[in-house]
């Protein structure tokens, strides 16, 4: 009979990128000479964002010493997203004796730390690495309090770092650079993308970083009458004896929030020292938030003939992606206009990409995606319902359709399909008010898309649901849309991997636990419970029935609309199952998140 | 042209009428039909890598994902689709070990991206999350390193045999 090691080398190969990092070493490593040989991408990267806690064990005490004599460890990826209290574990085990197998790593991937170890892991760590180049930190959430401490840490900490040549921070606030030390430069960036707070933060940071080839900016707000920035731009305009600050700049994003005020005349002379007439090629620039009712802002930005006269002196410019998104129903007819100064000889020539520019009709943006190209937020709105059939091949890996309170465009079943057979790499799908169970059983088997959230749908029975999406391994979801549903959870969905409940009334926690009953494979799991009338008891006892049925589980979110009166110790109260836990206030109540 | 047959022949002889539309999923015919300029009606096309039972299978496969949209390219969240097979290919792959490698060898030489990444999404699901005795097992995967490698080797498993 055929056996796996009949396989050609390309083959099995293929089937290891497949795995994890993890699973592919911890299953594979040391079984034989021509497997370690093909594991050889693998030892020189540690992974350690989706493992459980006594993987992580393993993957420090056991793989590292082995895949350390096999050439140098050059990647590591850790965080505390998917894997509460790993940071703060990893500073503690990193030993003398351990620290010597992860000395040469030379790129470092975060994601979510939490801010306390991760400013120990920063200092006892990161800045004893004598190799390190590449570093890319990524979070969602950032409370206010912490903003100030973020700040710190980016500019105290992080710039510093002087090996670095890639640096990427993804955060959700960007910091102020207006404390950024005055004898501070980044020479040794040529990669950066960065959130920060407003263009004057930009024009500081172009400032101290000559040698940039690549920029990648999102700006909370842009605002034209800010002082500050008239003051920069007054001393920038005397300065006549240098235009860029970037002389090697190549590629450059900009990606606003919001803009307060605007005027063309200020961005042109942003870019004049941002953009090198010989050298960069590429510049994209989204507007991520509707303009509303601001005409003046709406007529620069949409003029083309503006946007030409900006453009027109770099001669090395190749790709320009513009896309801006108006809200402004009083004057569509306008507007429509507007879209035609794009039409001349010189957009049309150097094939320009412009994402779909539309006005919505009555606020009603019921179509949007993120593009794949830039990973920013991408709005589409499609005005007449006739419109989805003729919606054209998009390559976005994220699409959200909205229908709250749609007046003139409904997704009935035939359009639904058709739109979404429009996105064949599609990962992630949002949909918010569709009616699904208006919709036919067919499967849509898009092989990409995993991930499913749905909002303010009213009710749905779950065989009905992953009847329409087989593939997803990602849900969320209210948990109302499925109960009071009796004896309707009793299929198995092998494939489910992370589960997201809201709204869930604790009294239906049994309920919960009936329907988690389905999915024997999950691994990451996020209740939030509305626990301000319940008995806290009562409620830790069925959370810990819960959380012993699903061995499979790596971590659990669970969210609280009110604190325990008396404070929880998770490791404690959960001594079989939970190793580390983070808490975190919320909004509204408090985000205990635990690592098994 | 809808309806058009074409023939294929296996290994060991026999042949197959088939769809010319469900024959193009592979890329390997496809461009023997159209860049070598073969005909479908008249020629014979050789498939010397796969044998009867396989292609029957493979036909069988490319029949039910006739309608099937062009997979994706981009592999980012390849890790994470690993569980992602359809019920039908779940059943469809529910062979014995040997058959399931030759498929994927099939795939591989026709060049259908659709059954090469299912065939291989199942075998790393026999994989994850299982000890390398276990794989060692399952897979029959013998040991080739020397005495002195295997000493070394045992003394660095150890923490996974105590499990």
């Amino acid at each position: 009979m055929f056996k796996l090691l009949d396989l050609p080398d390309e083959i099995l190969c293929e089937i290891l990128r497949y795995l994890s990092v993890f699973d592919a070493l911890f299953g594979f490593l040391n079984l034989n000479s021509r497997l370690n040989r093909l594991l050889s991408p693998f030892t020189g990267q540690i992974d350690f964002t989706s493992v459980s806690y006594e993987q992580f064990l393993h993957y420090i005490n056991d793989i590292l010493p082995v895949i350390s004599k096999q050439g140098r460890l050059y990647a590591l990826k850790l965080g505390d997203r998917r894997t509460p209290g790993q940071i703060e574990l990893f500073n503690r085990m990193i030993t003398s004796n351990t620290r010597d197998y992860i000395t040469d790593i030379d790129r470092v991937f975060v994601e979510a730390p939490c801010l306390k170890d991760f400013s120990h892991f920063i200092d006892d760590y990161l800045t004893t690495l004598p190799r390190l180049r590449i570093l890319s930190i990524e979070t969602e959430t950032l409370c206010d309090s912490d903003f100030p401490k973020w700040t710190k840490v980016i500019l105290n900490s992080i710039f510093p770092i002087p090996s670095l040549t890639k640096l990427s921070i993804r955060t959700p606030v960007g910091p102020s650079l207006s404390r950024l030390s005055d004898t501070l430069m980044l020479y040794s960036l040529t990669h950066l993308t960065l959130h920060v707070s407003a263009v004057t933060d930009l024009v500081i940071l172009i400032k101290r970083t000559p040698n940039l080839e690549q920029l990648s900016i999102r700006m909370g707000w842009w605002t034209s009458g800010d002082r500050t920035l008239v003051k920069i731009l007054d001393e920038m305009r005397s300065d006549h004896s240098r235009t860029s600050f970037l002389p090697k700049l190549r590629r450059f994003s900009l990606t606003i929030d919001s803009i307060i005020s605007f005027q063309h005349e200020h961005l042109q002379q942003v870019l004049f020292r941002i953009l090198n007439e010989h050298v960069t090629s590429s510049f994209s620039f989204i507007l991520r938030s509707c303009i509303k009712n601001d005409k003046d802002s709406t007529v620069q930005l949409l003029d083309g003939r503006l946007w030409q006269q900006l453009l027109s002196p770099y001669s090395h410019l190749r790709k320009f992606y513009l896309f801006i998104r108006i809200s402004d129903s009083n004057n569509a007819d306008q507007q429509e206009d507007y879209s035609k100064t794009f039409q001349s000889s010189f957009f049309r020539e150097k094939k320009w990409f412009f994402s779909y520019l539309k006005p919505s009709r009555q606020n009603d943006n019921i179509l949007y995606s993120i593009a794949n190209k830039t990973i920013e937020l991408f709005h589409i709105s499609l005005n007449p319902p006739e419109k989805f059939h003729h919606f054209p091949m998009n390559y976005a890996s994220h699409l959200a359709i909205d229908q709250t309170e749609t007046q003139y465009h409904t997704l009935d079943q035939s359009n639904f399909y058709h739109v979404l057979n429009q996105f064949p790499f599609l990962q992630e799908l949002t949909l918010t008010d569709v009616k699904l169970d208006a919709l036919p059983i067919l499967p849509i088997n898009i092989l990409s898309l995993y991930s499913l959230k749905i909002e303010k749908t009213q009710w749905i029975l779950p065989q009905l649901l992953f009847s329409i999406f087989p593939l997803i391994n990602t849900l969320s979801i209210s948990f109302p849309v499925f109960d009071d549903q009796n004896g309707i959870f009793n299929s198995q969905y092998n494939q489910m991997k992370d589960l997201s409940l809201f709204n869930i009334h604790p009294e239906r926690i049994k309920q919960v636990s009936l329907f988690l009953n389905q999915f024997p494979n999950i691994s990451f799991l996020h209740l939030r419970l509305c626990n301000r009338r319940f008995n806290d008891d009562s409620l830790l006892n069925q959370l810990k029935d819960i959380l012993r049925q699903h061995s499979s589980l790596i971590s659990v979110k669970l969210e609280f609309d009110r604190d325990f009166s008396v404070p929880i110790n998770w490791t404690t109260e959960f001594h079989d199952r939970v190793r580390m836990f983070l808490s975190n206030k919320t909004f509204d109540g408090v985000l205990y998140h635990l690592w098994f | 042209m809808a309806g058009n047959k074409i023939k294929l022949q296996s290994n060991d002889g026999d042949t197959f009428d088939v769809d010319v539309e469900i024959a193009k999923q592979s890329a390997t015919i496809k461009t023997m039909l159209e860049d070598l300029g073969m005909s479908e009606e008249d020629d014979v096309i050789p498939l010397p890598n796969v044998n009867s039972a396989i292609l029957k299978k493979v036909i069988q496969w490319a029949t039910h994902h006739k309608d099937d949209p062009p997979p994706p390219e981009d592999d980012e969240n390849r890790e994470k689709n690993l569980s992602d097979i359809s019920s039908w290919d779940q059943d469809f792959l529910k062979v014995d070990q040997g058959t399931l490698f030759e498929l994927i060898l099939a795939a591989n030489y026709l060049d259908i991206k659709g059954l090469l990444d299912v065939t291989c999404k199942t075998v790393a699901n026999m994989i994850k999350g299982r000890t390398p005795e276990e794989i060692r097992r399952q897979f029959n995967i013998k040991n080739d390193f020397t005495p002195q490698e295997e000493e070394q080797i045992k003394k660095e498993n150890e923490w996974c045999e105590e499990k």
